[in-house]
C-alpha cells in the first residue's frame, strides 16, 4: 500500500519540487534588482535580461560540474550505478533524515540498495516505489554501516545519531584520529567497499576504554540535487 | 453533489499538503519551522467535518505521513486519528468558530501528538528518534499561525461546495 502512496504522489512532489526551483529562482532574480531601481527602463530591462541569462549560466555551469563530477566516479567504479534526482525529503519532523528520488522499481532500483555521491555516501533505498523511492540517509537513527579507518584499518559500525554519525566498537584509541576518513568495507552485505562515509571530527574514549568517534559525512546532506544508486550487490569495491 | 465534492476537495488538499510538506516545506528544507500541514487540515475536519468520509480522510492522512516518513509502525497514523477524534469530541461541547479558539485548537493538537508520538516510543522502548520540546514549541507555534490563516482560507472554499 505504501508503495501504491509513494506512485499517487510522484507527479505532484515532482511538479513542485520543479516549481520551488522555479520560485527561488524568480526571488534570486527579484533581489537582484533591488540595487538598479534607479536605471532608466531599457538599461533596467536590458541589465535584467543579462542577469537572468547570467544567473541561468551559472546555474547550468553548477550543475555541469556535479554532472561531470558524478560521470567522472561513475568511470572509477566498477559496478553499475544509476543516477536520479532528489525530488522530495520527509515530511515528519520525527524522522526528517529521508530522501525522495526519481528513480524507481520501473528503473530497477529495490530496497536496500546504496545510494552515493562522488564525494561521499548518502545512504540505501528503504522504499522502492515504481517511478520514485525513499532513501534512508546514512545520519538516520536507523542506519548503520560496517566500515574503517582508511588509514589504519581498524575496524567499526558508523551508526546515524539523527543529526550526524558516530563509529562505534573500535578497538584501539591509538588507531582513530582527528581527520582520519572513514570508508565502507563491504561487510554488511549492504554498501560495497572503499566509498568515503567521511572523516572523523572528535574521539571520544571512555573511563571504561570503549572508543567512540564522531563521523562528519563527507556530503552535505541537506544540499543534495543529484545522486547514484548503486544497482549491483555489495562486495566490488572502487577502483584506484 | 456536494456529498462528492467536499471528500474529493479534501482528499485532493491531503494529497497536495503532503507534496508540499515533503518537497518545499519539508523539515530537512525548513528546519524546526516547518509547519505540519496536514495536523493542521485534520484539526479543520475534526472541528467542522459533519460527514463519515472525513474520519477516512483523517485516517488516511496520517497513514500518508507514515509512508512518506518511512515509519511504518503507525506513529502518524495514530496520533492523527486520535487527534481527529479528540477535536470531534471537543466541537461538540465547545464554541468554537472564532479566531482565538481555532488557534488554542491548533496549538493544543500539536502538542498533543507530540505527547501521543512520546508516550508510544516510552511504551514501545524506541529510541531511534528524537523528539525535542523546542522543536515540538515551535511548531506548534508556527501550525497555530499558518493554521488560523488556512482555517479561514480552506472554511471560504468548504462552505462554497
Amino acid at each position: 500500500m505504501y508503495r501504491a502512496l509513494l506512485a499517487l504522489n510522484y507527479y505532484p512532489q515532482k511538479a513542485l519540487s520543479a516549481f520551488a526551483g522555479g520560485l527561488v529562482r524568480l526571488w534570486d532574480g527579484y533581489v537582484d534588482l533591488v540595487g538598479v531601481k534607479h536605471e532608466n527602463t531599457r538599461l533596467r530591462d536590458e541589465l535584467r535580461l543579462l542577469r537572468v541569462k547570467t544567473a541561468s549560466i551559472s546555474e547550468a555551469e553548477l550543475e555541469r560540474e556535479r554532472l561531470k563530477r558524478l560521470l567522472s566516479f561513475k568511470r572509477r567504479v566498477s559496478y553499475e550505478l544509476l543516477s536520479a534526482n532528489v525530488i522530495g525529503a520527509s515530511p515528519s519532523a520525527l524522522r526528517s533524515e529521508m530522501l525522495i528520488i526519481d528513480r524507481g522499481r520501473n528503473d530497477g532500483v529495490s530496497e536496500g540498495m546504496p545510494v552515493t555521491t562522488a564525494v561521499g555516501m548518502v545512504g540505501r533505498v528503504f522504499l522502492a516505489g515504481a517511478d520514485s523511492s525513499e532513501v534512508v540517509l546514512i545520519t538516520d537513527g536507523i542506519s548503520a554501516v560496517d566500515a574503517y579507518v582508511r588509514r589504519t584499518r581498524q575496524r567499526g559500525i558508523v551508526k546515524g545519531t539523527g543529526k550526524g554519525c558516530t563509529m562505534e566498537y573500535l578497538g584501539n584509541p591509538e588507531e582513530v584520529a582527528i581527520g582520519d576518513d572513514v570508508v565502507s568495507s563491504g561487510k554488511d552485505g549492504f554498501y560495497p567497499k572503499g566509498v568515503v562515509i567521511g572523516a572523523i571530527s572528535e574521539v571520544d574514549v571512555s573511563k571504561a576504554g570503549v572508543v567512540r568517534a564522531t563521523v562528519m559525512p563527507g556530503v552535505d546532506l541537506s544540499k543534495l540535487e543529484e545522486v547514484l544508486v548503486i544497482l549491483r550487490p555489495a562486495g566490488v569495491g572502487v577502483e584506484r | 453533489m456536494s456529498r462528492i465534492k467536499k471528500p474529493l476537495f479534501f482528499i485532493f488538499l491531503s494529497l497536495f499538503f503532503i507534496a508540499l510538506q515533503s518537497s518545499v516545506l519539508s523539515p530537512a528544507r525548513v528546519g524546526t519551522l516547518s509547519p505540519d500541514l496536514n495536523l493542521i487540515l485534520i484539526v479543520y475536519l475534526g472541528l467542522y467535518s459533519e460527514s463519515r468520509s472525513e474520519v477516512a480522510i483523517a485516517f488516511g492522512n496520517g497513514i500518508l505521513m507514515d509512508a512518506f516518513s518511512g515509519l511504518p509502525l503507525g506513529m502518524h497514523t495514530l496520533s492523527r486519528a486520535s487527534a481527529f477524534l479528540l477535536m470531534k469530541g471537543v466541537s461538540d461541547s465547545f464554541y468554537f468558530k472564532n479566531l482565538i479558539t481555532h488557534a488554542f485548537f491548533l496549538f493544543l493538537a500539536t502538542i498533543y501528538t507530540w505527547s501521543f508520538i512520546w508516550a508510544a516510543f516510552i511504551i514501545s522502548g524506541r529510541n531511534d528518534a528524537e523528539i525535542a520540546l523546542s522543536g515540538v514549541g515551535t511548531q506548534a507555534v508556527v501550525n497555530t499561525v499558518l493554521g488560523v490563516a488556512l482555517f479561514s482560507l480552506i472554511g471560504k472554499v468548504d462552505a462554497r461546495l
